[in-house]
């Protein structure tokens, strides 16, 4: 277990972006007394998750005068800098009891929870209240999700439960039935491309772009709005995947073999490649349905132009099964490179009847 | 500021108030009454149907000091310790953290000694399925033949994980799902206790919605509480999940089923444009293809829907194929939406696959509609949002928006595995009107196999020649370099290898007589491999080079 990392916090602290209801929800809720002890909020990656039950957890501590969290009092700073006593993130990276917490990285083993449930007896300490943030709901091992239960079906006074859940059908459904759901939904990407030149400066043409890109997760967004290299680099590797359709296989296989030795170092580097990939060949789908305005990919409508006439819309549909199944492979270890291979093997060929 | 949830703070406290397992409790009533309770118990079923409560309320009845053969008083002070959480023989175990041999040791233990103050120990074993099997096993003994002051009530959502051998030693309970009936007079007192009149149709609706969960249902009806105060409406319950965008299922299935991909693709993204929460929408949309399937299939009584739906079905129905509509509904169904992220991609690519597998041509639509002016605007001044990015920029203008209207002229062109970089040495390729010195040329193709020749023995491993013969051809002269065509990117990069580039060039102007630097370029082959200069050669000329004739005459190939 460990204290609020400080890096998640990609927000600046006065305010979250987007999620009106959700805020509206929690708001009304503490004011009205009535908050639940158990909360789990579901939403994609980068969505704002963190940032909202940062907010939270401000909000119930704050000591500060006027609406909470007021951001200035030393509790609300606390929590804020992740030096807060009673303000504890759980996930993959947190330190537990056992072994077995050490060596497997990807869940949550039952040893954190033990930790965890000792904790939750504890009274708080510097606060008015203990938040448990559980970063990663779905990556609890089964162990560790059916030995959180019964603390989070009945805890002591005066302990909050928040999980974050990317991928809600992973949860344990008696955990999420424990739970008060709020889902937290991508923003409106206009609203998104809005907010990131009135508030980061970026400009008009620049933040349509990052919004589209980001899918309305701001996370995301507002990183790519502060560091040129993040779009920079997004936009690099999709001018590769581009490229690709008009290479032959060898430089198809080069590439493969070059992500699969990628894939050693940075397995999620590859996965958000693939992901890239993916949405290419769904804005061609979209192209070449004459629905090119809701493309993601708009700085590049002349290839997605170009490379719409070239593939039939059943070679297109193919390929994206195909890289789904690759992506699959991948999960299951299947050797990357074959994979890879495999994938690209399956190229769709240009079509030759109009 | 935290406070008791609904289903904390509603937790039924006597067995008439557990909702919808009559079953159980008639049973568990009737055991009291003839004092015959068993000594262990297992309450198994889905989450939110009550084990845990009645655990509770079977363990307040049998030791309630005034009434002991039925319903707990929830009066004397052993009631209020078991409701409070505070009674000393009441003994609730998480086995899901507590699941290893040695708690049921300890547990063994401790069961040997008298109650303190109760007529019964009740051992109460939640989430039982997550015992070890030594533990199991160490529990057995105990499990059958317990000391006579011990009852056991272990609960469990999957009664399928526990051996056999602890499932046969107890008195099994199948918890059912609630009914959307039983759920709805639940939910309507708690309402009422509450002092909030929500419209009918929500308690309607959150009953449906919660599958046969109890707790689940009171948990939506916590938030919309919380939210929306004393009055609930029905545009509250969309509103909060997402649901207010009116769902054109009709219209969407029927473009769909009609092949009309950009149609539906189109009424897809208005759905998505007003914030509809895409996993409803999905839901929604299975309801009516199933819905619609049956109509179709003549089973129309079986579909309980409001009678404009059904209107509507029929007026669809005799269009479609039960085929088609089965297809659909099996490829919607087998959306994942959490697993493809949050975006309606997923159902994209499932609606094309279904208007795909209709058996008919999909039509393409007018080229002229693909991308609005707005978008072209942001076409022509495109983000510059790097600096290390730029190549966008000039691609763009490379290949102009206009090329879009007319059909496929160029786009083509690559179809065939091309160089990573089409540029202008390919075009230079195909002999055209350009400025070229074509006869040069010519010769240079004819006699290239000579230099290949050679450069035999060149090279540090003697073997320079192996890199040139057939894998690249000399394809331009532009001045005084010879552009060469290769094949494969290893080949290329090899000879453009300085130092193996320099023998090249001092044995081309050997073999030519001239001094040529050489430039290299990727090119497609045009034929199979060994006579790569020589693509319109029927076979019998194509045999004759292979046995090592030569064309003297040129005509063919100018022809060409």
């Amino acid at each position: 277990m460990r204290s609020v990392n400080t890096t998640q916090e990609t927000l600046p602290s006065t305010g979250i972006i987007g999620h009106a209801g959700a805020l509206a929800l929690l708001d009304r809720s503490r004011e009205a007394g009535r908050l639940a002890h158990a909360y789990i909020f579901v939403g994609p990656r980068h969505v704002g998750k963190m940032a909202l039950a940062l907010y939270l957890a401000k909000s119930v501590n704050c000591q500060g005068e006027g609406r909470p969290p007021c951001d200035v009092c030393s509790q609300c700073r606390r929590i804020g800098s992740g030096w807060h006593v009673d303000v504890q993130v759980i996930d993959t990276s947190s330190e537990g009891e056992s072994d077995e917490d050490k060596t497997d990285k990807t869940r949550i083993g039952i040893g954190k929870v033990r930790e965890l449930q000792r904790q939750v007896s504890l009274r708080p300490y510097e606060g008015v209240c203990r938040v448990f943030i559980v970063d990663g709901a779905e990556l609890l091992t089964h162990e560790a999700a059916n030995s959180l239960l019964k603390s989070l079906e009945e805890p002591p006074e005066g302990v909050l439960f928040v999980l974050l859940a990317t991928d809600e059908t992973s949860v344990l459904p008696t955990i999420l039935s424990r739970c008060q759901r709020i889902e937290l939904s991508p923003m409106p990407t206009d609203d998104l491309a809005q907010t990131l030149t009135s508030r980061y400066a970026v400009q008009e043409e620049n933040a349509r772009l990052i919004a589209r890109l980001s899918g309305g997760c701001t996370g995301w967004a507002i990183s790519a709005a502060q560091d040129d290299s993040v779009l920079g680099a997004r936009i690099d590797s999709l001018d590769v995947l581009i490229e690709l359709a008009d290479s032959d296989l060898e430089g198809r296989f080069q590439y493969a073999s070059k992500l699969s030795q990628l894939y050693s170092n940075d397995k999620q580097g590859v996965r958000d490649l693939m992901d890239l990939w993916t949405l290419w060949w769904r804005d061609l789908i979209l192209t070449w349905a004459g629905q090119g305005d809701v493309a993601t990919n708009l700085h590049r409508n002349d290839k997605l132009e170009e490379q719409s006439l070239r593939y039939s819309l059943d070679a297109i549909q193919m390929f994206i099964k195909r890289i789904k199944e690759a992506r699959h492979y991948l999960e299951r270890n299947v050797n990357p490179r074959t994979a890879l291979e495999w994938l690209m093997l399956g190229f769709p060929e240009a079509q030759t009847a109009g | 500021m935290i406070t008791e949830v609904l289903y904390r703070k509603w937790r039924p406290q006597t067995l008439a108030d557990v909702v919808g397992q009559e079953h159980v409790t008639q049973t568990l009533l009737n055991a009291l009454a003839q004092e015959r309770v068993a000594h262990a118990y297992l309450f198994c079923g889905p989450r939110g149907t009550g084990k845990t409560s009645t655990a509770r309320i079977l363990a307040k009845a049998v030791n309630c000091l005034k009434n002991g053969r039925g319903e707990p008083c929830n009066d004397c002070h052993i009631c209020q310790a078991v409701t409070g959480g505070s009674a000393l023989d009441l003994i609730e175990i998480d086995a899901a953290s507590n699941r290893g041999i040695d708690e049921v040791r300890d547990l063994r233990e401790r069961a040997n000694y008298s109650p303190s103050e109760a007529r019964f120990k009740i051992y109460i074993i939640d989430e039982v399925h997550m015992m070890t099997t030594p533990a199991f096993n160490a529990l057995l003994k105990t499990l059958e033949e317990p000391p006579p002051h011990i009852i056991f009530i272990l609960a469990t959502t999957e009664a399928h994980k526990l051996p056999l051998t602890i499932v046969s030693r107890c008195q099994r309970f199948d918890f059912r799902r609630i009914s959307q009936e039983a759920t709805l007079g639940r939910l309507e007192t708690i309402c009422q206790a509450e002092g909030v009149e929500p419209d009918p149709w929500v308690l309607r609706f959150i009953s449906r919605a919660s599958g046969g969960s109890l707790r689940d249902a009171e948990n939506l009806l916590e938030q919309l509480m919380v939210s929306y105060g004393n009055r609930i409406e029905p545009r509250h319950v969309r509103e909060l999940l997402g649901i207010s965008a009116e769902m054109p299922l009709e219209v969407f299935i029927a473009s769909m089923l009609r092949g009309d991909v950009a149609e539906s693709l189109r009424i897809l993204h208005g759905v998505v444009e007003q914030g509809a929460n895409l996993r409803y929408f999905q839901r929604e949309l299975l309801e009516y293809l199933r819905s619609l399937m049956m109509v179709v299939a003549g089973a129309e009584d079986v579909v309980d829907i409001p009678a404009e739906e059904m209107t509507s079905l029929k007026g669809l129905a005799p269009e479609i194929g039960l085929e088609d509509v089965t297809r659909a509904l099996h490829i919607f169904s087998g959306v994942d939406l959490k697993a493809d992220g949050a975006g309606p991609f997923a159902l994209e690519t499932a609606l094309v696959e279904v208007c795909l597998g209709l058996g008919k041509r999909i039509a393409r639509p007018e080229a002229s509609a693909r991308f609005s002016d707005s978008s072209k605007e942001s076409l022509e001044k495109p983000p510059a949002p790097v600096k290390e990015s730029p190549p966008p920029i000039q691609q763009t203008t490379d290949l102009p928006p206009e090329t879009v209207a007319t059909p496929r002229p160029e786009a083509r062109e690559p179809d065939e595995p091309a160089g990573p970089e089409p540029s202008p040495p390919d075009d230079e390729e195909r002999p055209g009107p350009e400025p070229v010195p074509i006869n040069d040329i010519d010769v240079f193709r004819r006699r290239w196999p000579e230099l290949v020749d050679a450069l035999k023995g060149q090279g540090s491993k003697g073997s320079l020649d192996a890199l040139l013969r057939n894998a690249c051809e000399p394809i331009a002269i532009e001045g005084e370099t010879l552009v060469v065509g290769f094949y494969y990117p290893f080949h290329k990069s090899k000879i453009e290898d300085p130092k193996y580039r320099h023998l090249v060039e001092k044995k081309v102007s050997e073999v030519f007589g001239a001094p040529y630097k050489i430039r290299c370029d990727l090119v497609t082959r045009e034929s199979p491999p060994p006579p790569a200069r020589t693509p319109d050669h029927g076979p019998l000329v194509q045999a004759a080079l292979e046995m090592g004739a030569r064309v003297l005459d040129d005509g063919l190939e100018k022809a060409n």
